[in-house]
């Protein structure tokens, strides 16, 4: 089963995501920021990382950086899911190596749909979106 | 704090510095007359307001998030109960709609299909069976002409064998006695071939009387089978589409009843979008509670400071401009608030009525769901099928016992007919040779040449008679087996059509009671979310909360702005107030971001042309920070909660 990476500050976001990933039919382990989200992407096997850009502590951008930096797992697709969703934003995000942008607030089916898109599945392992759309 | 605020926290000092450090005679004149604003104790109090107001905004902050926790949980809950909604419903459809191959419906339909080809393989099988009543007609009437034409060689027999009985009394007792015995045999075996020819004949009329009788009463009675037949299927027929019709209604029922769910999924849609903007809320309070620590600072310089010095109006000047600012942010971010409030109470409420509606919905139509009326009449339509199809066999077994004898009459007249010309030919044979070895035998043996001629006239008669009835012979051979084998599939099929019935019978019966269990088993569920519908919207606080920090930082920051000279701020707050409104339209923090520092580049480019001019102050504090900027985002988000569809939200997605 596909593990996911969730990192927000948002306990609530944080929730929100696990849910509709878990119903999904992927395993989730979430971080509460960027340190947090780098101490498990390292430490465990990811497919996918889902992040947060605002973030106290260390952000998202900062995050995506080291992440790419350390050149381990340059493999695993990264999503940025945040409330600024400008060009530049984006820009900074895929500068950093993000592979994607959605910018919250997203439905369920819209996120799911990226997680297996990238995960180059279409086949749903559980149910469908959990979350009406 | 992240490090993109700080900068601009950082460019918005040094904006206040700048100017703080103006000369006396920039300040306008007209400010000098609100010293009263100055008044220690008043920035003290206002001092005091802005620390209740940062406290009660963090408690806000912790509420909100503690209560969309809840409402979090909630909606998940919610969610769980419309999905399994969702799949009873999906269930109900598959059962009613004959999704599923074995479905009531298509069972009855495929029901109905095999019993007509049955009829219809039965109906060929009458054809075949008429046109061998056909020939075998058409045959006894030939045997009835080759009878005629038998008798009329057989007619020449007596007077030979007269004329044999003549000449053999010319001669001595031994050879008349040997010539009388063989006339004897002769007539014997003719007198005897005659009589029972002539009773086969008349057999074979009333073979020929009883096969036009049974191939009359078959026409009828298939006739009157086929009328019934096509009444039985045309009821059948009727009845499955009546059972279609009822569960094209039931799917239609349901269907509505699915459309009326949709106002559940709607409810948690408009709930979900809403609740993700409590982590940009959280966001946005956090950096205008840093704004609140600025203006605090700068109160309390402002309260130490000498109240007639030039600088402390400067001061106030910015912190009223700032308050001008942030009161708008205050009123932006709160509306967003509010927006998100109305959207989750809307949500809410849009549940709880989708779910108090369906309640009552799913256990009225589950009761009306299948009329009982339409599903017997479909079961008795299926019995009439299965008569039909008994019927059908018993009437090719009774076609099988008219045909049996037929075949057995024809097979004895012709041997009998060959016996005979047999046994003429061998009496003559042996006549023929008695009188060639007498002398003046010639006439004898004319005359057994003669006997001799009539037996082969007689076995070709025979022949011909024999193969023309040995292909009917044959025809009704071939009939017989093929009725044997339509009877031992037609049994098959009648047997699988009778077990498929009862299945069907079954199907339907359980279709007629599940249906309405299934609806109303629907209902605990639905009274469930609406339950929890109402529950969480009795338990939902920060509407009033959000509806109250409004006012009071709305009265705070109201406060704070007469500080200073508001007609003062002139083109710069109206530059700002502009920067703002376009920030609404655009409605990210970068975007936010990116306009302020525009604003900060031209307004340093402003302070680098016309420093010194008293009447255009530049390097304005006031200039947008970046936390202070964060309502416009919200707001946008909050339209965009409100409107975005699913479909739209797709324009979200970038690819790298």
């Amino acid at each position: 089963m596909n593990n996911i990476l969730i990192i927000d500050d948002s306990q609530l976001v944080r929730n929100f995501h696990s849910y509709i990933v878990k119903e999904a039919g992927f395993e989730v382990t979430t971080a509460v920021d960027g340190v947090d989200g780098l101490e498990k992407f390292f430490n465990d096997r990811f497919d996918i990382v889902l992040t947060d850009i605002n973030m106290q502590g260390m952000d998202g951008y900062e995050f995506i950086r080291r992440a790419r930096q350390s050149g381990q797992h340059d493999h695993v697709p990264i999503i940025i899911v945040s409330t600024q969703g400008g060009e530049n934003d984006k820009m900074r995000g895929f500068a950093a190596g993000a592979n994607l942008f959605l910018a919250k607030p997203s439905d369920a089916s819209r996120i799911v749909a990226s997680i297996k898109m990238l995960l180059g599945t279409t086949t749903q392992s559980r149910g469908n979106s959990p979350i009406p759309a | 704090m992240p490090t993109c605020m700080i900068s601009w926290l950082g460019g918005w000092e040094t904006k206040l510095r700048v100017h703080l450090n103006k000369p006396a005679w920039l300040v306008p004149w007209h400010r000098q007359s609100r010293r009263s604003q100055l008044d220690p104790a008043h920035l003290r109090n206002l001092i005091q307001r802005l620390r209740d107001q940062k406290r009660s905004l963090l408690a806000l902050t912790e509420t909100l998030e503690s209560e969309f926790l809840d409402i979090g949980n909630d909606l998940q809950e919610m969610t769980g109960l419309a999905c399994s909604i969702g799949v009873q419903y999906d269930a109900v459809l598959a059962t009613i709609s004959g999704k599923e191959k074995d479905s009531a419906l298509v069972f009855f339909a495929l029901l109905l299909k095999k019993a007509e080809e049955l009829i219809l393989a039965s109906y060929e099988q009458y054809k075949h069976v008429f046109s061998v009543f056909k020939e075998v007609e058409g045959a006894v009437e030939n045997a009835v002409v080759h009878q005629e034409d038998l008798q009329r060689v057989w007619a020449l027999l007596p007077f030979t064998v007269a004329q044999f009985r003549i000449q053999a009394s010319r001669f001595d007792a031994e050879t008349r006695t040997c010539f009388f015995i063989l006339a004897s045999e002769v007539d014997a075996l003719l007198a005897s071939v005659r009589t029972e020819v002539g009773h086969q004949f008349e057999h074979l009329n009333e073979t020929q009387i009883l096969s036009q009788k049974v191939a009359a009463d078959l026409v009828n009675t298939v006739i009157k089978h086929r009328t019934d037949v096509l009444m039985v299927l045309d009821a059948s027929r009727k009845r499955l589409a009546d059972l279609e019709r009822a569960l094209a209604d039931s799917t239609r029922v349901v269907h509505g009843l699915f459309e009326s769910s949709q106002g559940a999924d709607r409810g948690i849609s408009r709930m979900v979008m809403a609740l993700q903007s409590q982590d940009s809320a959280r966001q946005k309070i956090e950096h205008l509670c840093e704004a609140i620590d600025d203006l605090e600072q700068n109160l309390e310089k402002a309260a130490n400071h000498t109240t007639s010095t030039l600088e402390g109006e400067q001061l106030l000047q910015a912190i009223t401009e700032i308050a001008f600012l942030q009161r708008r942010q205050i009123e932006t971010v709160f509306s967003s608030l509010e927006e998100e409030a109305h959207e989750i109470v809307g949500g809410i409420q849009e549940i709880h009525a989708a779910m108090e509606e369906l309640v009552g919905s799913a256990s009225r139509n589950g009761q009306t769901a299948l009329e009982s009326g339409v599903v017997n009449q479909s079961v008795t339509a299926i019995r009439g099928i299965l008569e039909i199809s008994r019927t059908t066999i018993a009437k090719a077994d009774n076609v099988f016992e008219c045909i049996a004898p037929l075949r057995s009459t024809f097979l004895a007249y012709t041997s009998r007919i060959t016996e005979l010309a047999r046994g003429v030919r061998l009496s003559a044979l042996n006549a023929q040779i008695y009188a060639s070895n007498l002398s003046g035998g010639e006439a004898l043996s004319v005359l057994s040449e003669q006997a001799r001629q009539v037996s082969d006239l007689s076995m070709d008669e025979a022949s011909s008679l024999s193969k023309h009835l040995d292909g009917i012979g044959t025809s009704i051979e071939l009939l017989h087996q093929e009725l044997e084998g339509f009877q031992t599939l037609a049994r098959a099929e009648q047997s699988v059509i009778q077990e498929e019935a009862a299945l069907c019978e079954v199907k339907l019966h359980s279709l007629q009671e599940d249906l309405p269990r299934s609806l109303a088993g629907m209902s605990p569920s639905l009274k469930k979310l609406a339950a929890l519908a109402k529950r969480r919207a009795s338990q939902l606080k920060f509407p009033q909360m959000v509806a109250e920090a409004r006012r009071n930082a709305v009265d705070l920051f109201d406060d704070l702005m007469l500080l200073g000279d508001r007609d003062s701020m002139g083109g710069r707050v109206l530059d700002a107030g502009k920067q703002l409104d376009h920030l609404r339209n655009r409605y990210t923090m970068a975007n936010e971001r990116e306009v302020h520092e525009n604003a900060l580049q031209e307004l340093n480019l402003q302070a680098g042309h016309h420093n010194g001019d008293a009447d255009n102050p530049v390097c304005h504090p006031a200039t947008p920070k970046p936390h202070s900027d964060q309502p416009t985002e919200l707001v946008a988000m909050a339209e965009h909660s409100v409107r975005t569809s699913s479909s739209d939200l797709g324009n979200n997605v970038d690819f790298f």
